[in-house]
């Protein structure tokens, strides 16, 4: 049986996972490298919420990547399959709302877990237009009706 | 008043001796409530009434209304209140972000989007002049002003 990793996230819950799922965090990594992992990991700036959604993807890109590699023998339109299988399953994965998502694009920073980083960070504003940036991150303009003249002749072509 | 009064009528039929007594204190409560309203709109002139009069009446009528209404509304008002407050508690969140997350979320929009982020604060005017790829969506007419931007972000890159 192989060796658990246990995190303690921000409400004091406690997550067992295997090692091998740990080690898709590389902050996890060095610190089982290091070995001081005992006794747990506290995770004071991740919520259950976020770490049960980031223990979902690494538990499932550990299983995709083993069932890669033990087709990886007879490469074929199967292995293809299961690669188009896990990016649907990415594509769902981010379908949450703008603060969980924004939680775990910290979480996968912190953590860094580069594979959900990309891809939190590619669903945080596709497809939106700067006027919808503003109004769902509530992003307050600083700007004097002058200053913001300038920033649009400045950049012209992006307002065009 | 008009409760007040009728309770008074009734008080006189059935106790005729405390009559006196009753109406005067009667009297005295309605003159102390409507020394400000309705004496002076009844001895206002018909001009006066007609300048301040609505005004007043709006004024009775809201202060009801408000006094009334409040206990039912006011969950309502904290809900309305209190719900810019929440969204203030997590305004912004964005901007407080690291340059190198903040870039790496540019890089996967379209760089006019990204580029057009400028314009929404400060912290985002030269935000996408970090982004290390352009995509560029290749048309037959490529306009002016693509042309200058094109020339300004090689040279700044």
């Amino acid at each position: 049986m192989s060796k658990k990793i246990i995190f303690e996230s921000s409400e004091g819950e406690s997550f067992e996972v295997d090692e091998a799922v740990a080690l898709e965090c590389q902050t996890i990594k060095n610190m089982i490298e290091d070995d001081c992992t005992d006794g747990g990991i506290p995770l004071a700036n991740v919520n259950s919420a976020t770490l049960t959604k980031v223990i979902d993807y690494c538990k499932k890109h550990v299983e995709a990547a083993a069932a890669a590699e033990a087709n990886a023998g007879d490469k074929d339109i199967y292995g293809a399959n299961k690669d188009i299988e896990l990016k649907t399953w990415d594509e769902e994965f981010v379908k949450v709302d703008q603060p969980l998502l924004f939680d775990l694009m910290l979480a996968a920073n912190f953590l860094i877990i580069p594979g959900l980083l990309d891809l939190t960070c590619k669903t945080m504003m596709r497809g939106k237009t700067v006027l919808q940036i503003r109004e769902i991150f509530h992003i307050k303009k600083d700007y004097t009706d002058a200053e913001e003249a300038e920033v649009r002749k400045e950049n012209a072509w992006a307002f065009e | 008043m008009s409760i007040a009064q009728n309770d008074t009528y009734t008080k006189q039929m059935s106790k005729p001796n405390a009559y006196n007594r009753k109406e005067e204190k009667t009297q005295e409560k309605c003159a102390d409530v409507s020394r400000f309203a309705l004496p002076s709109l009844l001895t206002w002139t018909q001009e006066e009434r007609g300048k301040f009069g609505s005004v007043l009446a709006f004024n009775i009528l809201g202060f009801c209304l408000v006094h009334l209404c409040g206990y039912v509304t006011k969950p309502f008002l904290f809900f309305i209140w209190s719900w810019p407050l929440d969204c203030k508690s997590y305004m912004d969140r964005i901007s407080g972000l690291s340059d190198e997350l903040l870039v790496r979320i540019l890089t996967f929009i379209p760089t006019k989007v990204a580029v057009s982020t400028s314009i929404l604060s400060k912290r985002w005017e030269f935000l996408w002049t970090w982004v290390p790829k352009l995509e560029f969506v290749d048309n037959k007419y490529v306009s002016d002003l693509a042309r200058m931007f094109l020339a300004r972000f090689l040279s700044l890159n």
